[in-house]
């Protein structure tokens, strides 16, 4: 119904397991948590600490990743838990 | 000796005329010029039109093309190349953030999440409902840290009420777009077990992280980025539109995403118009809720 969770999102969700997506597309996104997370400490020293437009712009993309990290590793440790 | 002379003025002159401001200067002035809110009024502002409608272009065709290939080679390579795209959008935005056109980067890189977001964040065994508050909560956080990218959110988001009336006329028609969604659609009911704390909790998901979230990125933060880096009010409707309209591609439902796309364009003329994003937003929220509604009341 909306564009985040569409039929195909729902078929895939159904058909696979959680192990397999976190495998899967939970490892490529806390890849991209670590490229950005370390754009985001790069920048400030590259630019003497001066990069306030840069880090506002890639937060943007640190905080959702973020809580899908915990989200994952939470399902994780859940699984492994139960 | 008469051409020499004709042009040494020129080359003195030139260094004057051409000087450009420094790159942060440029990037952090003001983009409009009156404070009218008319598109027509838009200045140029370095870079625009040019490579600000190319990576525009390029990044939400990317994004198009991930999700159509979706339905081909399965939803998880499609998410794992918006990832990809996402990173470079970001690398991208970090290297050539002195342009006026960098600040889309952030946005059209949250767009690309959408996907590797709402699959990665979802756990397959919690209720279908609670799908949606999964995937939506990282993506609403970041629309809202991407407001802090926009100069003047109230006005270039149209986060003003300035026309209450259009505002409850646009949205009063989400109930009856719901309707026709759901004929087209068909979609399963969201409750398992119905009851009252259950329809509540499903008016206020759908409300939040459907209508409210997908206006603020698509017809909010998409549309102001691509208003600036196209020039044109009408062309940025018409690109914020392909993309939210590509999106909804995984529907598996040709009729749903053409109504999707008519009620995309009709959004954003609405907000040329002068309505609320509010109202925008509203409208959207009503419409997803009659069809949750309705799947709700068919499946008894």
């Amino acid at each position: 119904m909306t564009t985040t969770v569409t039929g195909l999102v729902s078929s895939s969700l159904t058909q696979h397991s959680y192990d397999f997506l976190s495998t899967h597309i939970g490892l490529a996104v806390i890849i991209l948590l670590a490229f950005v997370m370390l754009l985001r400490e790069l920048v400030p020293i590259v630019r003497n600490g001066d990069a306030p437009l840069q880090v506002r712009g890639l937060d943007v993309a640190v905080l959702p990743l973020l809580i899908v990290f915990a989200i994952v590793v939470l399902a994780r440790l859940a699984d492994l838990l139960v | 000796m008469t051409r020499k002379g004709r042009h040494e003025p020129v080359r003195q002159a030139r260094p004057v005329s051409r000087k450009r401001p420094p790159p942060q200067a440029a990037a952090l002035r003001p983009i409009y010029a009156e404070p009218s809110g008319e598109p027509s009024e838009l200045v140029a502002v370095r870079d625009r039109g040019g490579t600000g409608a190319g990576v525009l272009a390029a990044s939400g065709g990317a994004i198009a093309a991930a999700e159509l290939s979706a339905s081909v080679y399965g939803a998880i390579p499609g998410a794992i190349f918006d990832t990809a795209l996402a990173a470079l959008l970001l690398l991208t935005f970090v290297l050539r953030s002195d342009r006026a056109w960098a600040r889309l980067l952030p946005v059209m890189a949250l767009v690309a999440l959408i996907r590797p977001i709402s699959l990665a964040a979802v756990e397959p065994r919690l209720p279908v409902l609670a799908w949606y508050a999964f995937a939506g909560l990282p993506l609403l956080i970041g629309a809202v840290l991407a407001i802090r990218l926009v100069e003047e959110p109230r006005r270039q988001l149209h986060l003003a009420v300035e026309r209450p009336l259009a505002d409850l006329a646009v949205a009063a028609g989400g109930p009856i777009a719901g309707a026709v969604a759901y004929l087209l659609l068909r979609p399963e009911p969201l409750l398992g077990q119905p009851n009252l704390a259950g329809y509540a909790a499903t008016i206020a998901i759908l409300c939040v992280f459907g209508g409210l979230l997908e206006e603020l990125i698509f017809r909010g933060l998409v549309l102001d980025a691509a208003t600036h880096a196209l020039g044109s009010a009408w062309a940025a409707v018409g690109f914020a539109t392909f993309v939210s309209t590509a999106l909804y591609w995984g529907s598996g439902s040709l009729p749903y995403l053409l109504l999707m796309a008519a009620v995309g364009v009709l959004l954003g003329l609405g907000l040329q118009r002068r309505v609320s994003l509010w109202g925008v937003g509203a409208s959207h929220a009503l419409m997803l809720v009659t069809m949750a509604l309705l799947a709700q009341v068919s499946a008894r």
